[in-house]
């Protein structure tokens, strides 16, 4: 058995914050050493992967979206280039600490937002057939539930012990809330709703300092929460704003490319959060489908299917582009108008929890995807 | 029978879920994703669909559409391409900032022709709000966002100021190191510096700074740094967003040189000052003997402090003819001296008036009357040895009852050790005792004769 030392008191003497924890894990049930810390970054709206990494090797993507595709990309290698506006991730690309999945997606094709997103967090056979997310499954099977840090508790951190969430939003005079008055209105209420004055309560006597909250500078606070010894090893930061049906743009400054920059600073804010912690970590994007290979009439892309994953972390040791390219002709498209997803991303996922919370990956399979035959793709990523 | 119907019911009840799994396995894969469309599918039929493995989509059964029942060959296709730069590409890519900085900007101004000054200019600078939501030309605000100094130093422009919108724009490392500045030769202020577009009140999250590139904007007015005459001030336009950008008035401007040339002259008589302040100390303190000084508004005045003796008169003054208009209270008075410190009564038989200024006041006697007249040998030679005193002749002596003119003061000090020095005691004598009587022949005159 474990002997876990942190106590709650000195969790929160060294983070310095507390409202992202409220379930740390009981002594002698929780796995004291996770190999690593896990970080997804959800892209809302579906991202255009063939707009972020650009398969400009292959002849019919000028045919099929000349006008999408940026200007200046960086030339990853004689197929594959990177948008410019992320210039951090090819940073991080140079040096080895970052790879791109193409093609892939989560296997759902009815290009619902609604139905994706669930799908892509819960991690399950069909959309809402789950109320835990994979991550949260993921954790519970690690024996490290309630050890993650969000800045909502989306499905994908859903776990069946509670987990808490973290927002900074010290609302003006927030500290000066009427504790007494709190308790008499959790005493009148039962259960939940009594748990959640008695959450009120607590928020309102935590001290958060000056934390801004933009995506950026909450995924700085993350890394930094993530890299103190028995802190939070997994974290979510939601970007909106993917769902481009119009004037998409080709460049940095466009549409399209400034929410890319996001992305791009996001990870980078990880990394300078998670300091010396960067080496176990993992950090990857997740979006519930891609974009049409084809422009349509509004400047922009529809809802599609195969889409990219880019993952970055200390934990990676060599750089590269994984794929199996489906090509971009027509009859090769998903129902003649999508990119089509040859790797299953739940694959790429499991890897990355595979690698950071050290499970294995048959029981990551059954147990967190209900897939027991879902491919094993850890040695493309971190061989 | 009724109670065999009632335990077969309740048989097959007990068994329905060991039926159902069998029941299933006869099931299609389609027929199962039909039920997972419902809201709330049985849960033994969402166990069924993990066993099994299969995808519902839209109600239809699929596998992973790129997995084949085998795993090996379901990965053998996926291809890994290396990444490949060139060590020009690697080179660059490797020193790309992990935060968004201003310093990032320094290899754009390759763009600019930048100015070179010669010396250090130094302006006030103060950023303002300009709002586009109701003007398409801009209201500016009537705040400062940001105030200080701008310097430029060659073409390189540093702030030190402070930006008053709350929330991280406090931090003052934000003004210092996150600006990156040039001035262009035609006078353009262009680079990248950090923005703090929006206030933030005391308990609201704070906000990042935006981090802005200062372009030649259309409307901006550049500085004139060729002409001192006319460059004092500069409106540098900057765009931030859609709805509200920004405006840098530059003022005030000078030039090291122009700011050297003046801080050294303002040193200079700071120093001068301050060696004729410790010059005047050590002079008053030698006036003490006859003197007390007193400060009064931005002057010290010396009023006498010699004052044992006391003037009592014998007969009425009779008035005498002025020759001269500021000869006041003109009389002949006869009296006698009483001094204590002298221990000795001295008499008194003079014509005596009294000059008066903003910086004096003064008791003239004429030394030819007899009871005086030891006086009368030393008057000529205590004039050239001391200088003149107001009301000066070579047949009169004077004596300052208060001054503010430290001068005047000295050169009283001057007659007393003159006399003080004669071998002539009776002479030296009397002079303390008028000089100690002074004050109260002073006010005899003022009572008892008409100015």
């Amino acid at each position: 058995m474990h002997n876990y030392k942190l106590t709650r008191r000195d969790f929160l003497k060294a983070s310095g914050a507390s409202l992202f924890l409220s379930g740390i894990p009981l002594p002698g049930f929780t796995n004291e050493n996770p190999p690593g810390n896990i970080s997804v970054i959800i892209l809302e709206g579906g991202m255009d992967g063939l707009t972020a990494v650009p398969p400009f090797g292959d002849p019919n993507l000028e045919k099929m979206r000349s006008s999408l595709i940026p200007e200046n990309y960086l030339k990853l290698n004689s197929f594959f280039g990177l948008h410019p506006s992320l210039k951090k991730l090819s940073s991080f690309m140079a040096t080895n600490n970052a790879s791109i999945v193409h093609a892939t997606s989560f296997p759902y094709k009815k290009r619902s937002h609604f139905e994706g997103q669930n799908l892509v967090e819960g991690g399950g056979l069909s959309p809402f057939s789950e109320k835990t997310g994979w991550l949260g499954r993921s954790l519970e099977l690690a024996k490290i539930p309630g050890r993650a840090l969000s800045l909502d508790m989306p499905l994908i951190l859903r776990g069946y012990s509670e987990n808490d969430n973290f927002f900074p939003a010290n609302i003006q005079n927030s500290n000066k809330i009427n504790n007494n008055l709190i308790d008499t209105l959790s005493k009148v209420h039962s259960m939940d709703s009594a748990k959640v004055f008695q959450k009120v309560k607590q928020k309102s006597i935590e001290n958060l300092g000056n934390i801004p909250r933009d995506a950026e500078s909450l995924a700085e606070y993350a890394g930094n929460a993530m890299s103190i010894k028995g802190g939070p090893v997994a974290s979510v930061i939601r970007l909106d704003d993917f769902d481009t049906h119009a004037s998409q743009g080709d460049g940095e400054g466009k549409d399209h490319g400034e929410r890319l920059a996001k992305i791009d600073n996001v990870i980078a804010a990880y990394k300078r959060g998670l300091g010396t912690a960067w080496d176990k970590s993992i950090i990857l994007t997740l979006t519930e489908f891609g974009r049409t290979v084809a422009m349509n009439g509004t400047w922009g892309t529809d809802h599609g299917y195969g889409t990219v994953g880019l993952i970055a972390g200390g934990t990676i040791k060599k750089s590269r582009v994984i794929a199996k390219w489906p090509g971009l002709a027509k009859n090769e498209q998903y129902e003649q108008r999508d990119l089509m997803a040859t790797i299953d991303y739940r694959s790429v996922c499991a890897a990355c929890i595979e690698k950071s919370l050290g499970l294995d990956h048959d029981l990551i399979a059954s147990q967190v995807f209900f897939d027991s035959k879902l491919p094993r793709v850890f040695d493309f990523i971190f061989s | 029978m009724r109670r065999f119907k009632n335990l077969l019911i309740f048989l097959i009840l007990s068994s329905a879920n060991v039926v159902s799994a069998n029941y299933l396995d006869d099931w299609p894969d389609d027929a199962l994703c039909g039920w997972m469309q419902q809201s709330s599918p049985p849960k033994y039929m969402v166990e069924e669909v993990k066993k099994r493995g299969i995808l519902c989509t839209d109600g239809i059964a699929s596998i992973d559409p790129n997995a084949s029942s085998d795993e090996s060959s379901n990965t053998s296709e996926i291809e890994i391409y290396d990444i490949v730069f060139s060590e020009d590409v690697l080179e660059e890519l490797i020193q790309i900032a992990p935060q968004e900085s201003a310093a990032e900007f320094t290899k754009s101004f390759e763009q600019y022709q930048l100015a070179n000054l010669q010396n250090q200019l130094i302006c006030g600078f103060k950023i303002r709000r300009v709002v586009y939501e109701n003007n398409m030309e801009g209201e500016v605000e009537d705040w400062n966002m940001a105030q200080g100094s701008l310097i430029i130093n060659g073409s390189k422009v540093t702030l030190d100021g402070k930006w008053k919108t709350g929330g991280l724009s406090n931090d003052p490392k934000y003004m210092k190191e996150e600006v990156n500045l040039r001035l262009t030769r035609d006078g353009h202020i262009v680079g990248k510096m950090a923005y703090f577009h929006l206030n933030i009140n005391n308990g609201e999250i704070p906000r990042k700074p935006l981090f802005i590139e200062l372009k030649k904007h259309q409307k901006s007015k550049p500085l004139n740094y060729k002409s001192i005459d006319s460059y004092s001030a500069a409106e540098i336009w900057i765009d931030v967003e859609d709805w509200a950008g920004g405006i840098m008035t530059l003022f005030n401007c000078k030039d090291s040189k122009e700011i050297e040339k003046k801080k050294l002259a303002k040193e200079k008589a700071e120093k001068l000052y301050e060696e004729s302040l410790a010059k005047d100390k050590a002079e008053i303190r030698l006036l003490n003997k006859i003197y007390q000084p007193k400060v009064e508004g931005p002057n010290t005045v010396f009023n006498i402090n010699y004052l044992d003796g006391v003037f009592r008169a014998n007969s009425a003054p009779e008035n005498a003819k002025k020759i001269h208009d500021d000869e006041l209270h003109k009389a002949h008075i006869r009296g006698v001296i009483e001094s204590d410190q002298l221990n000795k009564n001295f008499t008194l038989n003079s014509l005596a008036s009294i000059r008066e200024s903003e910086d004096f006041t003064v008791l003239v006697l004429i030394t030819n009357e007899n009871e005086i007249a030891t006086l009368k040998d030393f008057a000529k030679p205590s004039i050239e040895h001391c200088g003149k005193l107001p009301g000066w002749w070579w047949d009169k002596l004077s004596f300052v009852i208060s001054t503010s003119d430290i001068k005047i003061a000295k050169k009283q000090k001057c007659y007393f050790n003159f006399f003080n020095n004669r071998t002539n005691s009776e002479a030296k004598k009397l002079y303390r005792a008028i000089l100690s009587a002074s004050s109260s022949i002073v006010s005899y005159l003022e009572s008892n004769v008409d100015r």
